[in-house]
C-alpha cells in the first residue's frame, strides 16, 4: 500500500488536468470564419471587399432622400420624428443624431477597409493583382465615406485603423484636413486600381461596371477638387474621365440603365428579384406612405425650376394621381417594386455630373466660352435634356448661377444638391427662404450639418457634438 | 444517453465521444480509490510499516507482531506454505492484514490483542453490516416506510443524559445499537424528508427490539430541500433555499410554469414582457449583479441544464413574441419555459446564497433554480385525471380619450400653436391631419376594446398512470393545453406533453436508478406584432372594413391594424429533456452515483406576409416567408461518489464529482421574397429570391466539484462546497476558475439552555455563509475575431463582414455571497419565521463596452474593474393560525427589500464608456435624465432645469436623478379548508418606480396619437398651474421641441409603478363518498388568476410598463379524478 497522502494528490492533481483546457476547446463556429483565415486565400478576401457593395445598397437612396429633405428638393410624408426633422430643418442632437443612420453605418464600412487593408496588408498568400485591386479598391472606398461624411457632418474624425483604444480617444479633424486626406488616399487608389472593369475574379475584365476603376477614382478627385476650390486640377481630372471613350453621354430614357454608356461607377441590386433601390423607394404606385421610403415627392420649388422644354421635367418626373391630388416623384429609376426583370443599377458617378465640374471648373477660373470653355460643356447637358444653348448673360457670376442652376435639374435626387448649396457659400441664402416655406420654420445657419449620435459623445473621450446642436 | 449525444456532433475525425466516455471512466475509478484510502483511514489507531516480496505468511506475522505487540493465532495447516507481497508504511493492521489474506480462503478476527486466523466464513451480506456482536443490554430493531419499503440509512439516537450514542440502518433498515448502560432512553430516527420518530426505550435486562415506521414529514421544517447534487431538510440546511411546491404551481392557469412562481419567492422577482401565451419573462434573483451580461439564474430539470434565453430565431424574430435579439434579449422571444408542462411539476427549489449556488460554480453567480418533475410512488396502481378550462380578459386597461376629447386636445393644439407663432403658423392640413379633415369624425372606436378586448379560452387537460411495488415504481403522463389570445383573429398556442419515469432498486438495496423523460409539444400562432401598440390611434381613426367587407385602408390614411392579422407567425418547439441516475453502493455509506442527461430542443418558425397585408395593388417584393429552425442539443455527463457516515457524534457527507457538459446550437433562417401571388408563399420553393442566414455556437463545460458537510448532533452543520470550473467561453489563458463556500448552522433550540430559558422556542437556527460563484453567461466567441457570410451576394460572390471587434483577454465575472439567517420556530413550529440578508458584491464585470459608432462597432466585451453590491432583507412569516379537526386557516408572507449599488468604478469619471450611465455610490437602475420642474404658467411649456447653469439646456444638464427599481416586493397568501373545502388565496405586491406613459407615448396634440385621460389635466391657459404641458399640434412648435428633446428624457417619466394584485384565487371541494364508484378521490375547483389589480399607476400596466399586452385575468374551472 502506498502512501495515503501522496496517493490523493496524485489522483487530485490527475483530476485537475482532466478538467483541462482540451474539455473546453470549441474552435471558432463552423457559421464563421477565423479573420487570420479570410486574408490567405484570394477569394474570401474579395469577399470581405465585395461585402461593402452589398451593405452600401441603399445608401445612394438614403442620402438622396435625407439630403433631399434637407434642401429644396423632396417633400416628404413620413411620419417618423427623424423625417420631420430633416424636412424642417429641426434636427436636434438628442433624438435625432442617433437616428440618422449615416453616422454609425458609415463608420462601419471604414472598419471594415481599415480591415481590409491591415488584413491584406499582412498576408504574403494573396496574388499580387487580387492584393493590388482589392488595396486600391479598399482605399478608395474608405475615401469615398469620408467624402460624404465630411460633406454632411463637417469635421470629422480620421480612423485609419481597427485599434479601438486609438479611435476611442480620436477628436474630430477639421473639415480642411480631411479632404488632403481625401485626396491623398484618391491619387493613390488612382494608381492601384485597375482601368478596367474587373469580376470576382479581381483580374477578369467584365462589362459590369459595378466595382470602382482608376476612372472612378479620378472622377470622385475631380468631384473633391472643385469642392476644395482648386478648380485646375479639377478640371485637369474631369477631362481625363471626359476624354475617355468608353464613357459616352447617353438619351435622358437610358442613363440609369444597367452598364450604361454614362455609368462610371455602379452597384448591383439585392438580386435579380429587386429592382435597384431608388426606383423601389422612389417610384409611386399609391398614394405616398407614411414611412420612410415611397413617401417622398418632388418639392414644389424643384418644381419650378425646370426650364420650359426641359425633357428632365417630363422623363425623370413621374407622377401619380389619386382623388384628385397629383404627386410628383423622382422617375430617374424606371423600375419600381412591380418590375419583374432587372433593368437597372444604382448609379454611383456618372458622365454628365464630369461635365458640370469641368464647366464649372472653367467657369471658375473664368474660361467661359469657346471649344475650351466652360458653356462648351454646359451645353453638352443642355442638349441632352432638349434645351438649346445657354443664352443668358456671359459674365461669370451669371454663368456660374447657371452652371448651378443646371446641376440642380440634372443632378436632382443624387445628393448634389444639399453640398452644392454648402461648397459654393450659398446655403444661408437659399435656406433662409425655404425653411420657412417648408414648415414654418427660421432657418439656422448650423443646420447645415447634421448632429452626430449622443451616445458617441458620452462614449468618447474627445468627440464633441456637431457646433450648434447643444 | 452518451451515444445519442455523440450521434448529434458533427463528425468528428477524433473520435471525441469514445475519449469522453473513456475519461468518465478514469475519473469514476480515480475518485473511487481516493475515497476507499480515505474510508480506511478513519477508525483504527495501530500502524505497520512493511515492504516485503513473496514471503511467507509465518514469517509476515512475526514481523507484524514485533511492530504491535499483538499476538497471532493460527493452524499451521491452514497457512500451508502460502505467502504474500507487501509495500505498506504505516497502514493500520486490519488492512494489512486483509491485504495479506485477501486471495486466500483465510479470515481473521481480534479478540483485544489477540488476532486468530480461521476459515473464510460464506459471506453474509446482512452480517457483515450489521454492527458488532449482540450483548445483554443492546436495542434492534428496523425502519420502514409508511410503504413498508425498509429505509437505509437512517440515524438511529439512544440519549440519557450524557449518553448518546448514534447508527445508521443496513440496506434492511435494520439496526443494532449495542452496549447501553441500564436505563432510560430517548430514541430519535432521523431521516430527510421524514418527520423525525421519537419514543422512549427502558433499557433493562432483556435485549429490546423496536419496529419504526417513519412518516413522510408534513411540518415543512423536515420537507425535503433540494440542493442539486445532493438533499437537505428545511432544518438542517446551511444555506437559503425556498421551495415552491407543486401543488401551488398547479394552482394557478398559467401555462408557463415559472410564472406561477411571481410573488412567492423572497428574492426572486419575474415579470412578463406581455401576457401574450409564450411570451418571454424577466427573471431576476437578488437583483442586478452584472452590469450588462446574463443576469439569468441557472435552471436544471431533474439534473439537466436548460437553457434560459429564448430559442425564437434572432433574425427572422418571433411576431408578437418580439425579437430577442443577440446576445440575451430582454425578455423578448418565446419563453424557453413555455414548453414545460406545470403539470409535470413536483416541486421548483431556488437556491439563493454562496452555500447553495457555489457547488454550480460559473453558472450560480444569479442563483439556481431547480426544477424537480414527478415521480411514481410505490402502492396501487393510480390514475389520476385533471381537466380545467376557463377564460380570460386583460388584467388592466387605459382610459383613453374619446373622439371628443381627442378632437378638442387636437383643435386645442393648432390654436396653441397659432398664439405662440402666428407668423408661422400652420393650420390643419387635409393631406396630413386626416383625423380632423379627412375622416369620419363622427366615429368612435374603443381601440382597446377591438384589438385587446377579446376573451382568451384556456383548456388544459392532464391524465397520469403511476405506480409500483417497493422496488421498482413508475409514472406516464400525458397532457394538453390550450390557451387563445385576446386579439382579434384566431390565434393560439397549443402545448402536448408526455413525462414517464422508471425508479427501480435492486432487492439488496444497493443498485438504484431513475431514468425519466419529458417531451412537449408546443404549437404556437401568433400574429405578427403586438396589437397593442395600435390602441394609441385616434378614437376616430377609419372603421376596419369597408362596406363591402374588405379591410379598409381609407385611401392609405391610415395602417389599418387588421391587416397584420392577415400574416401570421408560427412556431412549432419540440423539447425532449431526458436523464438517467445510476447509484452503486459499494459499501455501506459509499455510494458512486452518475447522472446522464440528454436534451433537444428544436424550434420550427414561419412568418409569412402577403401582400394583402398592404394598401393597394399586390406588390411582388411585400409578400415573404421568414422560415426558420433551432436546434438545441445538449448532454451532460455527471459521475460522482458520496460517503455518508457518522463519525464521533455527528454525521458527515462526502461528495466528489465531475462534470462534462455540451451545448450545442446551430439555426437556420431563409426568408423568401418575390411570390408570384399570395397562395404560393407557404411554399418557399416558389419564391423568386431566397436569402439565407445560419448561426452556430458550441459551449464546452467542464468541472471537478465536491463537498464535505458535518452534522454535530444535529445542533452544529458546516458545509464546505468547491469547485473548478472551465468554461469554453473565455480565450485561452482564461478558461478555469475556483469557486467555493462556507456555510454554516447553529440550531440553538436544541441547546439545555434555550430549551429551559425560551421553551415557547421550539425551532431556532442561525446560519450564515460566504462565498464565491461565477458568471460566464456572455455570448460565445466573444473574445474570437471571425467574419460572418452576409445573406446576399455581390458579383455572385457571397459577402464575408468582420463579426466584432473581439478581445483575447477578457475572464471570469466574479460574484461574492455573503448570507446571513435566522430561523424560528413557535408554538410548536405552528409560527415559523425567517429572515436573511444577503450581500453579493460582483466584480470583474464582464460588459459589452460601449464604444463610440466611430470605431465601427458600438461595443466590445471586455472585464471592467467595477464592483456592483446587491444587498437585501428577505423576510418570511408562516403560521398555522387556526387548525382543528374541520377547519384550519394557515398564512405566510413573504418580503423582499432589495438595494442595488455601484460601489466602486476605478476612474469612472473618465471612463468614456460609463461615465453617463453610472455614478458611484448609486444603484444600477439610475437614470440619466434631465430634470422637469413644472410647467412655465405663461408659456404653457415644460421647464426643464439647467442644472450646470451655463444658461443652456443640453447634455451636461443630463443628472442621476431618478431610479427604476423596487423598493420592496412579495406575496401574501391565506389558505382555508373546511372538510372537504379548500381555499387559497394569494396578493402579490411591489412598491416601485417604472416609466409611465409620458415615457412610450407621443406628444400630446398630435396627429394619430391618444392619449390617457390624465392628459386632460394640461395647461389650458397662461396663469394655469399645470403639471402636463399644453397641447401642440406641430412639430416645430416650442412645446414640442421641448417634449421630444429634453421631457421625454426627463425624470417626469419615471413615477411610481407600485402594484397589489390578487394574484391567485382558489377554491377547491374534495367529493366524499365516491368509494363504491371505485373513484379514489374526486376535487372540482375554480381558479383564477390575475383577478384584481390595485395601483395608481400612469399606463397600461405597472408589471410590464410599455405598451404591450397587460397580463390576462384568467378564470378557470375544474375537476380531478383519481381511479
Amino acid at each position: 500500500m502506498i502512501n495515503n497522502k501522496i496517493c490523493f494528490i496524485y489522483s487530485f492533481l490527475f483530476l485537475t488536468l482532466l478538467s483541462c483546457k482540451k474539455n473546453v476547446e470549441v474552435g471558432p463556429p463552423i457559421t464563421q470564419l477565423a479573420t487570420s483565415s479570410v486574408f490567405t486565400d484570394n477569394n474570401t478576401a474579395t469577399a470581405a471587399q465585395l461585402v461593402l457593395y452589398s451593405q452600401m445598397r441603399t445608401d445612394p437612396y438614403n442620402l438622396a432622400r435625407i439630403t433631399g429633405l434637407s434642401s429644396d428638393e423632396l417633400f416628404t410624408y413620413a411620419t417618423g420624428q427623424v423625417s420631420k426633422d430633416l424636412y424642417a430643418n429641426t434636427l436636434n442632437a438628442a433624438t435625432d443624431g442617433g437616428s440618422i443612420s449615416t453616422w454609425p453605418v458609415t463608420y462601419n464600412y471604414i472598419y471594415e477597409e481599415n480591415a481590409v487593408l491591415e488584413g491584406i496588408g499582412k498576408s504574403d498568400l494573396l496574388s499580387p493583382a487580387v492584393k493590388q485591386q482589392l488595396t486600391g479598391e479598399a482605399v478608395f472606398l474608405r475615401t469615398f465615406w469620408y467624402f460624404y461624411l465630411t460633406n454632411l457632418y463637417g469635421d470629422v474624425p480620421l480612423i485609419t485603423t481597427t485599434d479601438y483604444k486609438i479611435n476611442t480617444a480620436l477628436p474630430r479633424a477639421p473639415q480642411q484636413q480631411v479632404y488632403q486626406r481625401i485626396i491623398a488616399d484618391l491619387k493613390n487608389a488612382e494608381n492601384l486600381l485597375n482601368s478596367d472593369y474587373v469580376d470576382a475574379s479581381d483580374t477578369v475584365i467584365t462589362s459590369e461596371r459595378v466595382r470602382p476603376t482608376k476612372w472612378a477614382a479620378t472622377a470622385l478627385l475631380a468631384r473633391t477638387y472643385l469642392y476644395s476650390k482648386n478648380y485646375d486640377s479639377a478640371e485637369s481630372r474631369a477631362t481625363v474621365v471626359i476624354n475617355n471613350p468608353i464613357f459616352q453621354i447617353a438619351s435622358l430614357d437610358d442613363v440609369f440603365f444597367m452598364n450604361s454608356s454614362e455609368a462610371i461607377w455602379q452597384l448591383m441590386p439585392l438580386s435579380t428579384a429587386f429592382a435597384a433601390t431608388e426606383g423601389l423607394y422612389f417610384i409611386l404606385n399609391t398614394s405616398p406612405a407614411t414611412g420612410n421610403n415611397n413617401s417622398s415627392t418632388i418639392s414644389t420649388q424643384l418644381m419650378g425650376t425646370f426650364e420650359a422644354g426641359d425633357n428632365r421635367k417630363t422623363h425623370w418626373i413621374g407622377s401619380y394621381t389619386k382623388n384628385g391630388s397629383t404627386y410628383f416623384f423622382p422617375n430617374k429609376y424606371k423600375d419600381g417594386s412591380a418590375s419583374r426583370t432587372l433593368r437597372e443599377y444604382s448609379m454611383i458617378l456618372r458622365l454628365a455630373e464630369q461635365y458640370l465640374i469641368r464647366a464649372e471648373a472653367r467657369a471658375r477660373q473664368g474660361n467661359i466660352s469657346g471649344t475650351g470653355g466652360a458653356l462648351a460643356d454646359l451645353n453638352v447637358i443642355r442638349h441632352r435634356a432638349g434645351l438649346l444653348d445657354y443664352s443668358g448673360s456671359m459674365d461669370q457670376a451669371s454663368v456660374i448661377a447657371a452652371i448651378q442652376h443646371e446641376r440642380q435639374v440634372e443632378l436632382f435626387a443624387e445628393a448634389h444638391r444639399w453640398f452644392d448649396l454648402k461648397r459654393t457659400g450659398t446655403v444661408d441664402a437659399v435656406m433662409s427662404l425655404v425653411t420657412p416655406m417648408k414648415k414654418g420654420n427660421t432657418w439656422s445657419s448650423y443646420q447645415q450639418f447634421y448632429p452626430i449620435p449622443i451616445t458617441d459623445v458620452q462614449n468618447s473621450l474627445t468627440l464633441t457634438q456637431t457646433p450648434g446642436y447643444n | 444517453m452518451e451515444i445519442k449525444a455523440a450521434g448529434d456532433q458533427p463528425p468528428c475525425p477524433n473520435r471525441r465521444p469514445l475519449n469522453q466516455i473513456l475519461r468518465v471512466m478514469k475519473i469514476t475509478i480515480i475518485l473511487l480509490t481516493v475515497l476507499c484510502l480515505h474510508v480506511s483511514a478513519r477508525s483504527w489507531s495501530q500502524k505497520v510499516t512493511l515492504s516485503v516480496k513473496n514471503m511467507p505468511l509465518q514469517k509476515v506475522f512475526t514481523l507484524i507482531e514485533k511492530q504491535t505487540g499483538y499476538a497471532f493465532f493460527y493452524d499451521l495447516d491452514l497457512l500451508n506454505g502460502r505467502t504474500a507481497s507487501l509495500d505498506v508504511k504505516d497502514a493500520e493492521i486490519t488492512a494489512v492484514l486483509k491485504e495479506c489474506l485477501r486471495d486466500l480462503p483465510l479470515d481473521f478476527k481480534v479478540v483485544n490483542t489477540t488476532i486468530a486466523i480461521i476459515k473464510r466464513q460464506p459471506p453474509k451480506i446482512v452480517a457483515e453490516l450489521a454492527p458488532a456482536p449482540r450483548s445483554e443490554t443492546e436495542v434492534k430493531g428496523q425502519v420502514k416506510t409508511e410503504a413498508g419499503a425498509p429505509m437505509p440509512d437512517a440515524t438511529v439516537t439512544l440519549i440519557s443524559g450524557k449518553i448518546r450514542k448514534s447508527i445508521a440502518t443496513n440496506a434492511e433498515g435494520e439496526f443494532v445499537v449495542p452496549d447501553l448502560p441500564k436505563g432510560k432512553y430517548t430514541m430519535e430516527i432521523t431521516f430527510i424528508g421524514y418527520e423525525t420518530f421519537r419514543r422512549e426505550v427502558i433499557i433493562g435486562d432483556q435485549p429490546i427490539e423496536v419496529s419504526a415506521i417513519l412518516k413522510a414529514a408534513i411540518s415543512g421544517l423536515d420537507e425535503t430541500v433540494v440542493k442539486g447534487y445532493y438533499n437537505t431538510t428545511k432544518r438542517l440546511n446551511t444555506g437559503n433555499v425556498t421551495t415552491v411546491k407543486g401543488e401551488d404551481i398547479q394552482k394557478q392557469p398559467v401555462s408557463d410554469p415559472i410564472l406561477a412562481l411571481e410573488g412567492r419567492v423572497p428574492g426572486l422577482y419575474i415579470s412578463q414582457y406581455s401576457g401574450i401565451p409564450g411570451a418571454g419573462l424577466i427573471v431576476q434573483l437578488r437583483g442586478q449583479n452584472s452590469i450588462a451580461n446574463g443576469n439569468n439564474p441557472l435552471y436544471i430539470i431533474d439534473g439537466v441544464p436548460i437553457t434560459a434565453t429564448s430559442i425564437t430565431n434572432t433574425s427572422i424574430g418571433g411576431g408578437a413574441v418580439g425579437s430577442p435579439g443577440p446576445g440575451e434579449g430582454l425578455g423578448q422571444g418565446m419563453s424557453p419555459f413555455n414548453s414545460l408542462d406545470p403539470s409535470d411539476i413536483e416541486s421548483i427549489d431556488i437556491l439563493k446564497d454562496a452555500d447553495a449556488t457555489a457547488i454550480y460554480g460559473s453558472r450560480g453567480a444569479n442563483g439556481v433554480i431547480l426544477i424537480t418533475t414527478r415521480k411514481g410512488k410505490a402502492g396501487q396502481t393510480k390514475v389520476d385525471l385533471n381537466v380545467y378550462t376557463g377564460v380570460g380578459k386583460i388584467a388592466r386597461k387605459m382610459n383613453l380619450l374619446n373622439t371628443q376629447q381627442y378632437l378638442a386636445m387636437r383643435y386645442k393644439g393648432f390654436y396653441n400653436d397659432s398664439i405662440e407663432d402666428p407668423l408661422n403658423y400652420v393650420p390643419p392640413d387635409p393631406t396630413f391631419d386626416y383625423d380632423l379633415l379627412g375622416w369620419d369624425t363622427t366615429r368612435y372606436t374603443d381601440w382597446q376594446k377591438v384589438l385587446t378586448g377579446g376573451t382568451a379560452q384556456l383548456t388544459n387537460a392532464h391524465a397520469s398512470l403511476s405506480g409500483g411495488n417497493a422496488n421498482t415504481q413508475f409514472l406516464l403522463g400525458g397532457g394538453y393545453t390550450r390557451q387563445n389570445t385576446v386579439f382579434p383573429g384566431n390565434y393560439s398556442d397549443q402545448k402536448a406533453s408526455v413525462n414517464a419515469n422508471i425508479n427501480h432498486v435492486s432487492a439488496n438495496q444497493r443498485f438504484r436508478t431513475l431514468f425519466q423523460a419529458q417531451y412537449v409539444n408546443d404549437n404556437s400562432n401568433l400574429p405578427p406584432l403586438d396589437l397593442t401598440s395600435y390602441i394609441t390611434l385616434a378614437p376616430d381613426a377609419p372603421a376596419l372594413y369597408d362596406v363591402k367587407g374588405n379591410l379598409n385602408w381609407q385611401d392609405n390614411t391610415w395602417t389599418n391594424p387588421l391587416s397584420y392579422t392577415l400574416s401570421r407567425a408560427y412556431a412549432k418547439t419540440d423539447n425532449l429533456v431526458s436523464s438517467l441516475n445510476l447509484s452503486y453502493e459499494i459499501i455501506h455509506g459509499l455510494q458512486l452515483k452518475s447522472n446522464f442527461g440528454y436534451t433537444h430542443i428544436q424550434m420550427n418558425q414561419s412568418i409569412q406576409t402577403p401582400a394583402t397585408e398592404f394598401y393597394g395593388p399586390p406588390v411582388l417584393s411585400n409578400r415573404s416567408n421568414q422560415t426558420a429552425n433551432n436546434n438545441i442539443n445538449s448532454w451532460i455527463i455527471e459521475p460522482q461518489l458520496i460517503y455518508d457516515a457518522i463519525l464521533g457524534q455527528g454525521k458527515i457527507n462526502v461528495l466528489l464529482g465531475a462534470t462534462f457538459q455540451q451545448n450545442m446550437q446551430n439555426s437556420q433562417a431563409v426568408t423568401g421574397y418575390g411570390f408570384l401571388s399570395d397562395a404560393l408563399i407557404p411554399n418557399i420553393g416558389s419564391a423568386s429570391a431566397l436569402l439565407g442566414s445560419s448561426s452556430y455556437t458550441k459551449y464546452r463545460y467542464n468541472a471537478l466539484f465536491g463537498r464535505v458537510g458535518y452534522n454535530w448532533k444535529e445542533r452544529y452543520l458546516i458545509n464546505l462546497t468547491a469547485r473548478r470550473d472551465g468554461s469554453s467561453r473565455f480565450g485561452p489563458g482564461n478558461q478555469f476558475g475556483n469557486f467555493g463556500a462556507i456555510g454554516a448552522a447553529w440550531i440553538f433550540s436544541k441547546e439545555n439552555f434555550i430549551q429551559r430559558g425560551l421553551p415557547f422556542l421550539s425551532f431556532g437556527k442561525l446560519r450564515s455563509s460566504y462565498g464565491t460563484t461565477g458568471n460566464d453567461q456572455l455570448t460565445d466567441y466573444q473574445y474570437l475575431s471571425t467574419y460572418t457570410s452576409l445573406s446576399s451576394t455581390y458579383q455572385g460572390i457571397t459577402g464575408l463582414y468582420p463579426s466584432r471587434i473581439a478581445n483575447p483577454y477578457f475572464g471570469w465575472e466574479v460574484v461574492k455571497k455573503l448570507e446571513m439567517g435566522l430561523e424560528l420556530g413557535f408554538a410548536h413550529d405552528r409560527i415559523q419565521f425567517g429572515i436573511s440578508y444577503y450581500r453579493n458584491r460582483s466584480g470583474n464585470q464582464l460588459v459589452k463596452q460601449p464604444l463610440p459608432s466611430v470605431n465601427g462597432f458600438t461595443s466590445i466585451m471586455a472585464n471592467l474593474p467595477a464592483v456592483v453590491q446587491n444587498t437585501g432583507l428577505e423576510l418570511s412569516i408562516n403560521t398555522i393560525n387556526i387548525k382543528t379537526r374541520d377547519f384550519s386557516w394557515t398564512s405566510s408572507v413573504n418580503l423582499t427589500i432589495p438595494r442595488n449599488k455601484l460601489v466602486s468604478f476605478p476612474n469612472l469619471a473618465n471612463s468614456a464608456s460609463y461615465r453617463n450611465a453610472y455614478a458611484i455610490g448609486k444603484p444600477l437602475f439610475i437614470q440619466h435624465l434631465y430634470h422637469y420642474t413644472g410647467v412655465n404658467p405663461q408659456t404653457g411649456v415644460y421647464v426643464i432645469q439647467d442644472v450646470n447653469k451655463d444658461g443652456m439646456i443640453n447634455s451636461l444638464d443630463q443628472q442621476f436623478f431618478k431610479q427604476i427599481a423596487k423598493d420592496y416586493f412579495g406575496g401574501f397568501q391565506n389558505s382555508f379548508s373546511y372538510k372537504g373545502w379548500q381555499l387559497d388565496i394569494f396578493f402579490q405586491f411591489v412598491k416601485q418606480t417604472g416609466s409611465n406613459f409620458l415615457a412610450n407615448f407621443g406628444i400630446p396634440g398630435t396627429f394619430n396619437q391618444n392619449m390617457p385621460t390624465y392628459i386632460l389635466n394640461a395647461w389650458q391657459k397662461p396663469g394655469d398651474l399645470a403639471s402636463l404641458q399644453k397641447y401642440t399640434a406641430s412639430y416645430g412648435s416650442a412645446a414640442s421641441n421641448v417634449f421630444g428633446s429634453y421631457y421625454s428624457i426627463s425624470d417626469a417619466t419615471i413615477s411610481d409603478a407600485s402594484f397589489i394584485r390578487l394574484k391567485n384565487v382558489s377554491l377547491s371541494y374534495q367529493v366524499k363518498g365516491l368509494n363504491n364508484l371505485h373513484i379514489r378521490s374526486a376535487r372540482v375547483y375554480l381558479q383564477c388568476q390575475n383577478l384584481l389589480t390595485f395601483t395608481n399607476y400612469l399606463g397600461l400596466d405597472p408589471e410590464n410598463q410599455r405598451i404591450s399586452l397587460p397580463p390576462i385575468r384568467m378564470v378557470t374551472a375544474g375537476i380531478e379524478v383519481g381511479l
